[in-house]
């Protein structure tokens, strides 16, 4: 038994080595032979790498991420050549799962905005890039979205934002002054909703600055969460409100005296109802600065 | 045949120009102008220039040039250049108009920024007229009256200019540099409530000129192994006018009478002054990261640590000299500045992890804190409107809280191009006044989710989530002080205990080539079951299709959508004295059902009429919706009855109409001849009949600012060239 064990163990693991270096090097990448190279991809592919030259994946200065072009993604293209185009020896994008498409894209773009697509929301809704982005053929040229304009990439899904446009009160997207990506980051964040802030409240305080405060007098329900109040995609009700004031106040008021007042058709004119109903004297209702500021009149 | 050539082997560096210019003339016709048309936008008569884009590259240097709506008040600028892979710089200069209205109209001027002014002898005239305790009110409005008559044009409009410089840098492979530098000037007026008293409301132009930088600088390094992104964010708000002073119609000389007729219109200040938003500013360092420990997990995180701070000047207690002799303090500060500052910590940790090809695993922990530091403060009264010391001590202590969360989902992926995912979320908010408890929210969220492409032309998702919120002070806490026992159980639905029903469906099939057809359905419903008063439910439900087809070199699309958004609560009316608690008469209840319902509807068509040659493109959009209130209170309280409205409380409709023929001469000049026709009306019962002066409907005086309907044809031809 000694005398296997001496002679014996250090072939077996010597052996087992080479085995192994033999797996380990058949796993790595292909020769560089295999790669067949872009203006051979022409050949068949004309007006596809012409365009492919033209995008921003096809620009010099991409070297830094690959030099393969074509190849970066679909694979190495040697045998597809030399089979005469046969689509089974390359890595043809309909052909492959969700998962694996998103993979090719991820190996170069799994950083910064999409720093989180993995387990994102979008991406556990079986979202891929390509539901998206185009690389040969994109509406737009900037982030090669699949739509012309961005908010119509988003309202293939998003329906009810759609109609959401067209409300008396909205925030100016039709404009073309404010997009999605303004507030949301398609590609993940780790904040609710995929807002690309820390709270919602902080994505609104970055163009509506003046409502951050802290104030001496704060208003409990504003500073948790604007969407207590606000409705930012398009509302048919004033300055964005989710319900029509004064009873939208009256939701959390109904003190003695006039906030539990009901303002039916005999109040109509009434200044707690009429025009701003009850902003037409609590004007500082996001937060008051003022000594007499209680109930932000002040 | 295995040639090895790069795409970058034998480039020619030849210099690309490309571009395209946009010009032409506008004709608008319409019924009456009205500034909703305007809202966000020029539309300029006669000539314009509407596009300029140049871009220019050699090898992989750019520089590229866009102005849209070049001089007008919605122009923008965008300068991008760089090289790719190394560096690229972007420069953004975007001006966005917001218009409320083009008829207001006002009988101050402002002589100075922040202060409103009426002429001493419109203040002495009423002051001896309706006398210092209102007696002759009728006859010193009809005086006020007539001045409001003579006011004059105070249009309502606020205009942003926004300036972004962006800057992306690659250091070196791993390591990428980004800074972001912004500064915006806001300008304008937009409508303030100044009142004087309850019988004295006031509507005002707020001057606003704001001003707001931000700067965020980043680093990233990024290896195969790991993400991270850490870097810095500052913004600092500065408002020019912090002060709003304006002159009280009623008075020329201070006074304060005792109650009862303290509230009387004729008492008060001769002064009004409020406090604007305070300058501000936050700071805060932040750290993001993904590291990939095995080749399908991941684990997700961001830190951020940053602190909000405002040290405005107080102003006084009151400007009315008359409170002065009552309190003594009254006319100085409580302090000099308010000493506010929040500190803010923001943690956020997930695992992602892909077990199997077929099962997937995500969890986590969030959590953020509003640590609010402002400086407490112990006042011994405060003023009510200028008009009333109230003298009722108060400390005034911070409000805080902190959010968290604890989740998990699991997703199963047994069947291909199929997964479903069941997942269970815990969300805690502790709220604090001081350092005092102020009551917790637990909420547990169960959610279940199916998404499924079982074919390639057939996609389908499908969610519920149902949710159950418990607040720590229920039943512990009463909102409303009563004099006996009795109950008024009245809970404010942002804290309340609720349960929560979610459905989110979506399906799209595409049965033939080039025709995309998708349908989603959603229902919310929250019901507060242990709030008898206040908001008592909130639903939500919405149905909406689309439709995309390609035919030849055409395109047609449509859409509806239909949505209904309902809410009921209860409340207690109590406008009989004695005023310093809640009735106990539940025959003084009363509830409100509101409703919002809306519709939209939309379509168009692109036709490639000659191919190259010739495009028509029609589109249609149409919006309605309908607000409606159902009022109601049992007989014999107070109140005893309701008027309801009759015809709903607001409803708008939208028509847009756009036809476009674009004719391409050659390959570079192309007519576009034009037209779109814009229709919006709007019914609202608290401003359809809005005058300025309101004095003897509601004791109140208003800008007048509306919004009224409109009907706009506008045409154009304009002309493209392209290089």
């Amino acid at each position: 038994m000694k005398l296997i064990r001496r002679h014996f163990l250090p072939f077996v693991t010597a052996g087992v080595a080479v085995l192994f270096f033999l797996f380990l090097s058949s796993q790595g990448s292909p020769a560089i032979q295999e790669y067949a190279g872009i203006d051979q991809c022409g050949e068949c592919h004309d007006t596809m790498v012409d365009a492919f030259k033209r995008s921003l994946h096809g620009k010099k200065g991409f070297e830094s991420l690959s030099n393969r072009a074509c190849e970066a993604c679909h694979g190495p293209g040697v045998e597809h050549i030399e089979e005469g185009g046969d689509i089974s020896k390359i890595r043809s994008f309909d052909k492959l799962s969700s998962q694996e498409k998103a993979a090719v894209c991820l190996q170069c773009h799994e950083k910064e905005r999409s720093m989180f697509w993995q387990g994102s929301l979008h991406e556990t809704e079986g979202l891929v890039c390509q539901n998206c982005h185009s690389i040969h053929s994109p509406k737009s040229g900037d982030f090669l979205l699949v739509e012309t304009k961005e908010r119509d990439l988003c309202f293939s899904c998003h329906q009810q934002k759609k109609s959401q446009l067209y409300r008396s009160s909205r925030h100016p997207i039709k404009e073309g002054k404010v997009n999605c990506s303004d507030c949301h980051n398609a590609h993940g964040t780790l904040t609710n909703r995929l807002i690309s802030n820390d709270s919602i409240n902080e994505k609104c305080y970055e163009c509506h600055a003046e409502k951050r405060g802290p104030f001496l007098w704060e208003h409990e329900p504003v500073r948790e969460d604007c969407t207590n109040c606000h409705e930012p995609h398009g509302s048919n009700h004033p300055r964005l409100l989710n319900a029509k004031r004064p009873f939208l106040c009256q939701r959390c008021h109904s003190d003695t005296r006039h906030p539990g007042t009901l303002y039916d058709r005999s109040r109509i004119t009434s200044n707690m109802l009429f025009n701003r109903s009850c902003t037409n004297c609590h004007a500082m209702i996001h937060g008051s600065n003022h000594p007499s500021g209680r109930a932000f009149v002040r | 045949m295995a040639g090895q050539s790069s795409i970058f082997a034998e480039e020619k560096e030849e210099i690309k120009i490309k571009g395209k210019a946009l010009t032409g003339a506008t004709v608008i016709n319409s019924d009456q102008e009205s500034s909703k048309f305007f809202e966000y936008r020029d539309v300029p008569k006669g000539f314009s220039f509407n596009l300029f884009d140049i871009s220019v590259e050699k090898a992989s240097l750019y520089l590229n040039f866009r102005a849209t709506r070049i001089q007008q008040n919605d122009e923008r600028y965008d300068i991008s250049l760089g090289k790719y892979g190394k560096f690229n710089v972007d420069f953004e200069w975007d001006k966005i108009p917001h218009r409320f209205s083009f008829d207001g109209k006002t009988v101050y001027v402002e002589p100075q920024s922040g202060t409103l002014s009426l002429s001493d002898q419109i203040q002495k005239n009423l002051q001896e007229t309706i006398g210092d305790i209102g007696s002759n009110l009728a006859q010193g409005m009809d005086i006020l009256s007539s001045y409001l008559t003579g006011a004059h044009d105070a249009g309502l409009n606020l205009i942003r200019k926004k300036g972004v410089l962006h800057l992306n840098y690659d250091v070196s492979a791993p390591i990428k540099f980004n800074l972001k530098l912004q500064e915006e000037n806001k300008e304008g007026t937009r409508a303030i409530g100044a009142p004087l008293g309850f019988g004295n409301v006031i509507e005002v132009r707020e001057p606003v000129d704001h001003n707001t930088k931000q700067i965020e600088a980043k680093l990233s390094y990024s290896k195969k192994w790991i993400n991270l992104d850490a870097g810095y964010y500052a913004s600092i708000f500065k408002n020019n006018i912090i002060h709003l002073q304006w002159d009280n119609p009623y008075r020329l000389i201070d006074q304060a009478q005792p109650f009862p007729l303290a509230d009387l219109i004729g008492n008060g200040s001769a002064t009004g002054q409020l406090s604007l938003p305070p300058s501000n500013t936050a700071q805060k360092f932040f750290v993001n990261g993904t590291f990939r420990i095995l080749k399908a997990t991941r684990l997700h995180t961001s830190l951020s640590y940053g602190v909000f701070s405002q040290d405005e000047q107080l102003l006084p207690y009151t400007v009315n000299t008359g409170l002065g002799q009552i309190f003594s303090s009254a006319l100085n500060p409580p302090r000099n500045s308010a000493n506010a500052k929040a500190n803010i910590a923001s943690m956020n940790f997930t695992l992602n992890s892909r077990f199997t090809k077929h099962v997937r695993l995500n969890a986590g922990y969030k959590y953020y804190n509003f640590n609010n530091k402002t400086q407490e403060l112990t006042i011994p009264g405060y003023s009510r409107l200028d008009q009333v010391w109230v003298d009722s001590p108060l400390m005034l202590e911070p409000l805080g809280y902190t959010r968290s969360s604890l989740f998990g989902d699991l997703s199963i992926s047994i069947i291909k191009n199929t997964s479903f995912k069941i997942g269970y979320q815990s969300k805690i908010i502790e709220r604090k006044i001081g350092s005092e408890d102020n009551g917790k929210n637990t909420d547990s969220t169960f959610s279940i989710s199916l998404n499924t492409n079982p074919l390639s032309w057939v996609a389908f998702r499908g969610s519920y989530n149902m949710s159950k919120r418990d607040w720590s002070l229920e039943g512990k806490k009463d909102l409303y002080l009563l004099r006996e026992a009795g109950s008024f159980n009245f809970r404010r639905y942002h804290e309340a205990e609720r349960e929560r029903d979610g459905v989110n469906l979506f399906i799209m099939i595409s049965p033939f080539n080039n025709l995309d057809l998708a349908a989603t359905y959603m229902l919310a419903k929250d019901e507060y079951k242990k709030s008898e008063y206040g908001l008592k439910s909130n639903d939500f439900h919405s149905y909406s299709f689309d439709l995309n087809y390609v035919f030849s070199d055409h395109f047609l699309y449509g859409f509806y959508s239909r949505e209904k958004y309902t809410g009921f609560q209860a409340e207690r009316e109590t406008s009989k004295p004695p005023y310093d608690s809640i009735s106990l008469n539940p025959l003084d209840d009363w509830s409100a059902e509101l409703a919002d319902s809306i519709n939209t509807i939309g379509g168009g068509i692109n036709l490639n009429l000659k191919k190259d040659k010739l495009n028509l493109d029609l589109s249609y959009a149409y919006s309605e919706a309908e607000g409606t209130s159902d009022l109601s209170t049992p007989p014999g309280g107070n109140p005893s009855s309701v008027a309801n409205f009759e015809k709903g409380i607001d409803s708008t409709t939208l028509h847009i109409a756009k036809a476009k023929l674009i004719w391409k001469l050659n390959p570079h000049i192309s007519l576009i001849l034009g037209h779109w026709y814009e229709q919006y009306s709007i019914e609202d019962i608290t401003r359809n009949d809005l005058q300025v002066d309101m004095l003897r409907e509601g004791f109140a005086f208003y800008l007048g600012a509306l919004e009224p309907d409109y009907k706009y044809h506008v045409s154009f031809l304009q002309i493209s060239y392209i290089w």
